[in-house]
């Protein structure tokens, strides 16, 4: 059998260095530990997953429950109290407590999401560069098309179509996101498949899904780890943008870009509280998701070290 | 640099919002006064059309309404007072003969069609306006209409049997008759919308298609210039009929303002007349303000209800399930969902509409009972799903959500279906389509009729919850052939009552606007058929 080999050309330089005793993973723990971007990002994504986990156990109040002390005698959403620790909306449900569980729809839409983008955007890009001609052609210039055009309008002509749900909104992410994957994952088959080491493979008589599954693979995890961080933070972005623009997860499912959509008024500062905190758990979580990214990039990138 | 560029992308976002919160609008430094004798009013989008033939919203009723006539009009004045039958072209109210069927009016001999048309209106008008807005030629939305249906000779008419309605009869030059196929007290309603205005015959015809950029008529004012989807010029007709009306002899209707832009214009003397209600949180906002004397309150005559499809299960033949409904829904609470912006209902017919019972009730909340009629009805707690289908808004989204709760309380699982207006209308009348619909009625006139006739009787073409009762049908027949107005009325009131035992709705809410005025129109009033009377307005200095 035959194991796993040599990182490719620019990973195998410094492996050479005589004061570098330490293994690839080693040497990119040591980058990111080294790395404030990472810590940051970690204690920002690290509380948003906790927040996510622990929400039943966190929150105050249940999340679609309508208060009658929860709004004015006008309908006014309330701020600060002592039941409501970041106050209510308009139709008096706890904001803390819709927040809680608006972090893990976001994290379950951009993992599930960007999941999927990913798993879509290697296999595509992967068969592309393998096989290469009628597939290479076809999947490539279909990335084209996709890349011309606006994500955000097929991603609302698809949920008009469908309506509006967890499970749509998961598929139409996937569907607008893996062009990237894609692009990445190809380029790097395309080099790594001249390499020694994979005509060896062939030489032994290994069938193509094998060899990419085995010998291919394992070598675009750097990339993809980057890439799939950093679309999570996309991800989470497009989901708000998504119920921002109405075509969410449906009501009253609480989900941070409806709640900036229903707080989004030109008389926000009224209410600042609707608007601020799910902006501001947005705007955290896209942080952290970038800061772990670009931490992640630098910790594979040998040019960087 | 991706690190340096984020800190950098942070720090302009701060930057921005704090000279947003430290350097409000300031827009209104340096504007120049608005003209004397001139209304400025602004609407969020332009009017569809001013060919009273071919209009059929709100919008472009306003703007019809200030150039043309009609036989018969509503008084002058706000509320129910605003909803009588007064003459307008016709010198009188009509004379009412052979069991009610025929309606015969004499015209004023003064109205003359504004410049360049210059000439009297004369009977031949009239039956060459109304015919021309049922003709299917002119492709408007009273070809085939239930309104005018009663007129006799209208089926001959459409389908092109006869060149003429048989049913208008010109007498004389200022004399004309309406026959009917039978007696129909609401046909003088349907005499006031606009599709019932006079228009010169040799002007439509000239302009052709160019007519509703051109428009001529008989109202107060007359149409200047119309920049469509900028801005439209009113200027007083000076051959209008009534002495000393309009009181400011110009108008200018901005459009594409966005509707709290034109409250910050109104309250820095921008802007006379934001066109569009004023919403939800900027009445929150104005009600706290020193503005707050400015806003003025409307009572529409229209109803919020949930329509329960009885052609479809789990409604059809299920009484005791459509009582549950009744029963579950907290309409206390909806009534400060809205802030306060709203008339809780109980019955079909609004409490602004004449001849209904204001204080109408049947079903009262109570979870409990709701809960015994959802076991009467064979379901047990959570055994029942349903879509329900509404038109997203702000107000309509927290509406929704509040049903969604009510019902989860009784042990109803509701998934909510927001979609656009269009598709809303596209699903809701058509059969098999929507089995659960928050939805809207408004009025066309202000007559009970309007909320039996065209939405809750076997034939009605908006019936969204596909009710049909024959002794509801046999009294709405009688009531709009009835001329004694006080037994009319409470024909009515009985068919509300019938409709409600059979419960084929959750009434909800009847709205109340808000309209916002800026500070020099003096008598400010909203009519309850035609928002807006520009022509009554007066503005200081």
């Amino acid at each position: 059998m035959i194991g796993l080999p040599p990182l490719p050309a620019a990973e195998t330089e410094e492996s050479g260095a005589e004061s570098a005793p330490l293994s690839f993973r080693g040497r990119v723990w040591r980058s990111l530990r080294r790395d404030p971007s990472f810590w940051i990002g970690a204690v920002l994504v690290g509380g948003v997953v906790l927040a996510a986990l622990l929400a039943p156990l966190l929150a105050p109040h249940d999340p679609n429950t309508q208060f009658d002390d929860g709004i004015t005698t006008l309908g006014e959403p309330l701020g600060h109290t002592a039941k409501f620790p970041l106050g209510t909306d308009f139709e008096g449900r706890d904001l803390l407590s819709r927040l809680l569980y608006g972090a893990r729809l976001s994290l379950t839409i951009s993992l599930l999401g960007n999941g999927l983008a990913v798993a879509l955007g290697v296999l595509l890009g992967a068969s592309a560069g393998w096989w290469r001609g009628w597939a290479e052609r076809l999947i490539m210039r279909a990335t084209d098309v996709m890349l011309a055009f606006p994500s955000l309008l097929l991603a609302l002509a698809l949920v008009g179509i469908e309506g509006p749900s967890l499970t749509i909104i998961i598929v139409v992410i996937g569907m607008v996101s893996w062009t990237a994957v894609c692009r990445v994952t190809y380029g790097q088959v395309l080099a790594l498949r001249e390499r020694e080491w994979i005509d060896a493979a062939r030489a032994t008589g290994i069938g193509s899904l094998r060899i990419l599954l085995r010998h291919i693979l394992p070598h675009l995890t750097a990339p993809i780890a980057v890439y799939a961080t950093l679309g999570i933070a996309l991800t989470v972005v497009f989901e708000g943008s998504l119920a921002y623009l109405g075509l969410g997860v449906p009501p009253p499912t609480a989900s941070w870009g409806r709640m900036i959509h229903d707080a989004a008024d030109p008389n926000a500062l009224l209410y600042y509280w609707l608007l601020l905190f799910p902006a501001l758990a947005l705007l955290l979580t896209v942080l952290g998701f970038n800061f772990l990214g670009d931490a992640l990039r630098d910790a594979l990138d040998p040019r960087e070290r | 640099m991706s690190r340096a560029r984020t800190i950098y992308a942070l720090a302009s976002i701060l930057a921005l919002l704090a000279a947003a919160v430290a350097f409000p609008d300031r827009a209104g430094a340096g504007v120049p006064a608005l003209p004397t004798g001139t209304i400025t009013a602004a609407f969020s989008s332009d009017f569809s059309t001013l060919d009273p033939a071919i209009g059929y919203d709100p919008f472009s009723w306003t703007g019809e309404h200030e150039i043309f006539d009609t036989l018969v009009g509503y008084t002058n004045a706000p509320g129910l007072t605003g909803t009588h039958l007064v003459p307008d072209l016709a010198a009188a109210m009509p004379k009412i003969s052979f069991h009610g069927r025929w309606y015969t009016f004499q015209l004023r001999h003064d109205v003359r069609f504004a410049p360049p048309v210059n000439r009297l209106v004369t009977a031949a008008d009239v039956q060459y306006s109304i015919e021309r807005a049922l003709a299917k030629s002119t492709n408007g939305p009273m070809f085939q209409s239930g309104f005018f249906s009663p007129l006799s000779g209208t089926a001959a008419f459409w389908s092109g049997k006869a060149k003429h309605i048989r049913g208008i009869h010109v007498i004389n030059r200022f004399a004309i008759q309406f026959r009917l196929d039978s007696p129909d007290l609401a046909f003088l309603d349907v005499l006031t919308l606009p599709f019932a205005a006079v228009v010169p015959r040799e002007q439509v015809a000239r302009l052709g298609k160019h007519w509703a950029d051109h428009v001529i008529g008989t109202g107060p004012y007359m149409l200047q210039t119309w920049q469509h989807g900028r801005q439209m010029i009113l200027v007083r007709n000076p051959n209008y009929f009534r002495r000393g009306f309009p009181i400011e002899p110009r108008v200018v209707i901005q459009f594409g303002v966005d509707p709290h832009l034109q409250i910050l214009r109104a309250e820095k003397s921008q802007l006379d007349l934001p066109g569009n209600e004023v919403t939800g949180t900027d009445y929150l906002a104005l009600r706290r303000s020193s503005f707050r004397r400015q806003l003025y309150p409307v009572k529409d005559i229209g109803v919020w209800y949930i329509a329960m499809n009885m052609q479809m299960a789990p409604f059809k033949g299920n009484l005791a399930l459509r009582r549950a409904f009744n029963m579950a829904i907290d309409k206390g609470k909806l009534f400060r969902l809205l802030n306060g912006r709203a008339i809780l209902m109980n019955g079909i017919l609004p409490p602004t509409m004449p001849g209904a019972n204001q204080h109408f009730t049947y079903y009262k909340y109570n979870p409990a009972a709701a809960r015994a009629e959802l076991a009467k009805a064979g379901y047990k707690p959570g055994q029942l799903s349903l879509p329900m289908l509404y038109i997203s808004n702000p107000d309509q989204d927290r509406a929704a959500d509040a049903i969604q709760a009510d019902l989860a309380n009784i042990g109803v699982k509701i998934s909510l279906k927001p979609v656009s207006s269009d598709t809303a209308y596209n699903l809701v009348y058509t059969p098999g389509k929507s089995v659960l619909t928050l939805f809207h009625w408004g009025q066309d006139y202000p007559d009970p009729s309007d909320f039996v006739d065209p939405i809750l009787t076997c034939t009605a073409s908006n019936n969204a919850a596909f009710y049909c009762n024959s002794t509801v049908d046999r009294l709405a027949a009688q009531a709009r052939a009835d001329t004694n107005t006080a037994r009319r009325f409470a024909t009515y009131r009985r068919i509300e009552r019938i409709i409600m035992g059979d419960a084929p709705w959750v009434p909800l809410w009847d709205d109340i606007f808000y309209d916002f005025h800026g500070s020099r129109v003096t008598n400010f009033y909203v009519h309850p058929v035609w928002p807006f009377l520009y022509d009554q307005y007066r503005l200081k200095g």
